[in-house]
């Protein structure tokens, strides 16, 4: 289930008797959020989990946090956290002014999105064209499009299926550098590439 | 909101919000992820987290 970048993974019935509970987790990034907890009744307060690897048990009137210290995760939630997939990746790959020729230095990037479509099994890519703001508007959304056709036409003659991706061209909306109407912009002209 | 029934274990991970934001009295939070159970509602600000509901 996704929503928005969200995504709930593998809930799965519990095979034993289990308290209910909930698990404050780092992000991926090391940083960490808060959770706010409220009885679904709406009577009773609001408890907030702010430590990171803290456990809220929810079983009794209050929820009370504890570190999950020593004993770490319980086994389900383990192998749950451990049956995910890995994070999505990103890469950007530039181009030469007005053309779908890869600057030199963004080619090998090819092999490396290659190897990273090849380790996920049905891994979904998504590639987003972009150009700097010389020319038309009319002309740069078709030229940032046939861009992220290029990428994509590259992995289908790698053997990946071209149902799991997807091409679409920005123009010059979505500049990485802001400059004005007819400037030339090496970091404007690229293709994002995310891979999930 | 999503839910998460009894008998059930979850995890909700991706780019959730940061932003913390009161709700207005008796309708849901706008900011960050909602997850209701049987007995808890539960919004989660820029975090990773596991939710095990018991039968």
């Amino acid at each position: 289930m996704k929503l928005n970048g969200i995504a709930i993974w593998a809930a799965f019935l519990l095979a034993g008797c289990a308290h209910s509970s909930v698990v404050l987790l780092p992000d991926e990034d090391g940083g960490h959020g808060e959770i706010s907890i409220r009885p679904a009744s709406g009577q009773g307060g609001e408890t907030v989990m702010r430590d990171a690897n803290s456990r809220a048990n929810l079983t009794g009137a209050k929820p009370s946090i504890q570190p999950l210290g020593a004993k770490g995760l319980k086994p389900t939630e383990a192998a749950l956290l451990a049956s995910l997939p890995p994070p999505a990746r990103s890469f950007t790959l530039y181009f030469h002014e007005g053309t779908t020729q890869l600057a030199a230095d963004s080619v090998g990037m090819l092999e490396q999105i290659r190897a990273e479509v090849a380790r996920r099994p049905g891994a979904e890519v998504q590639v987003t064209g972009h150009t700097d703001t010389v020319g038309s508007n009319t002309d740069n959304d078709a030229l940032s499009r046939r861009r992220a056709d290029e990428i994509v036409n590259w992995l289908a003659t790698k053997g990946f299926d071209r149902r799991m991706m997807s091409a679409v061209g920005r123009g010059e909306r979505e500049l990485k550098q802001h400059t004005a109407d007819n400037v030339s912009s090496a970091a404007n002209r690229r293709v994002e590439v995310l891979v999930r | 909101m999503a839910k998460v029934e009894r008998g059930s274990i979850a995890v909700v991970t991706g780019r959730i919000t940061k932003t913390r934001c009161d709700p207005v009295p008796g309708e849901a939070s706008s900011c960050g992820m909602q997850v209701e159970t049987p007995d808890s509602v539960i919004d989660a600000h820029g975090t990773r987290f596991i939710i095990t509901v018991a039968k």
